[in-house]
């Protein structure tokens, strides 16, 4: 035994202990091709459309916007700590289109689970969100989930050709700081 | 400890540390502890409506008087002549869907305000737990009332009372001269839309 060994102890067993936390409670899993598969509408907004590099009507599918790693809040109008995170989203989406790394790399979606587009715009309108909602009136996105949707849920996606992508992690509930959330969320589209 | 020492080389507990750290830098806020999920009963799936409707669009609305969580008591008559009413009753505290309604309906003052209408929200909920489960949704702008005793009495007068002593998920509109002028008794598992109220709203004008 070399002189190190207590420190290495140490930090095994908190680090054991704490997957061990992480793998007892069974974190979301949120499943990529279902994901993929999901349709949204082309926004009618050509600003939206410009930011998610569409064109035309009709719908689309996540791995067609133009990005390299997407966040996809799933969100409701009716839930409060969605509400109570609006200005945190909003300010992600800032400090992503105003650096120049990660501007047009890394984009932003809200998907309104259960939610009209009346209901969406009623949330837009209400937070002033500059990143494109979409509603989800049938909550079709609890499909790809493992359990119940809980509001708000971070999906961090990277994007793979027009077709695929990859669930990088997932964040439930809300974030009290955007730029702890967003050195994580470049963090792990880094280290995949 | 023993087991440790023996077993864990440096290298591998440098490893673990780091995806202890990647794990922790994925939830920032301590992630999932964050949803107030955990504190909302599931009831699980019930009879969507359970009740003899009693009041249709054209009636006169009867009155009531309940206590607000202010300590003041809060009367349908009250507003007559002055403000049109939207009263949004919902089964009970801390239950799937009602915990949300309300929430929403906060962000939505707008569209109660170009129709010159007040918001109630009644439950069967006693005041404390009435206080303390909407304190949890925010500032609402709008008073919740308390119809706990004699219990459902203004439920019972709208016909919106269920069988197991909570309320209807039911909104009523009425207007400046007491007349009921949309109803709806949803089904208790789902929320009404936002934008069917809203057009109740827009007909008032007419």
């Amino acid at each position: 035994m070399n002189r190190k060994t207590p420190s290495v102890t140490l930090a095994a067993v908190v680090a054991l202990a704490v997957l061990g936390y992480a793998w007892a409670s069974e974190p979301l899993k949120v499943n990529s091709r279902t994901l993929a598969g999901m349709k949204l509408a082309v926004p009618s907004n050509a600003g939206e459309r410009e930011y998610l590099g569409l064109s035309g009507q009709g719908t689309f599918t996540m791995p067609e916007i133009s990005t390299d790693v997407l966040i996809v809040e799933v969100f409701s109008m009716y839930c409060p700590i969605c509400q109570a995170t609006a200005e945190e989203t909003n300010k992600l989406h800032e400090l992503i289109e105003r650096d120049p790394a990660l501007r047009g790399k890394v984009k932003l979606i809200g998907v309104g689970i259960g939610n009209t587009p009346f209901e969406v715009n009623m949330f837009r309108k209400k937070f002033h969100v500059a990143f494109p909602l979409f509603a989800d009136d049938n909550s079709a996105i609890r499909e790809a989930f493992s359990e119940p949707v809980r509001t708000p849920t971070f999906i961090i996606v990277e994007l793979k050709g027009k077709k695929k992508l990859r669930v990088l992690s997932t964040s439930v509930g809300k974030f009290d700081d955007a730029e702890a959330f967003l050195k994580a969320v470049t963090g792990a589209a880094i280290r995949k | 400890m023993r087991v440790f020492m023996v077993t864990v080389r440096p290298g591998l507990a440098a490893i673990m540390c780091g995806v202890t750290m990647l794990l922790m830098s994925l939830f920032p806020s301590g992630g999932r502890a964050e949803v107030r999920q955990p504190y909302i009963y599931s009831p699980g799936e019930l009879k969507p409506t359970d009740s003899t409707p009693r009041l249709k669009v054209g009636d006169r609305a009867p009155d009531f008087a309940l206590p607000d969580l202010h300590g003041a008591k809060v009367s349908l008559s009250q507003y007559l002549g002055k403000k049109n009413v939207v009263i949004s009753f919902v089964p009970a505290a801390w239950t799937p869907v009602c915990s949300q309604q309300w929430p929403g309906y906060n962000i939505a003052k707008e569209i109660f305000d170009a129709h010159d209408a007040i918001l109630l929200g009644i439950s069967v909920d006693n005041v404390p737990t009435l206080w303390a489960w909407t304190n949890q949704m925010g500032k609402l702008w709008f008073p919740v009332l308390s119809d706990f005793w004699p219990h459902g009495a203004a439920a019972v007068k709208f016909g919106v009372l269920r069988a197991d002593g909570a309320a209807e998920r039911a909104l009523f509109v009425i207007d400046k001269k007491g007349i009921i002028r949309f109803v709806d008794i949803h089904d208790i598992n789902a929320m009404p839309r936002l934008e069917d109220l809203a057009n109740a709203l827009a007909k008032l004008d007419k």
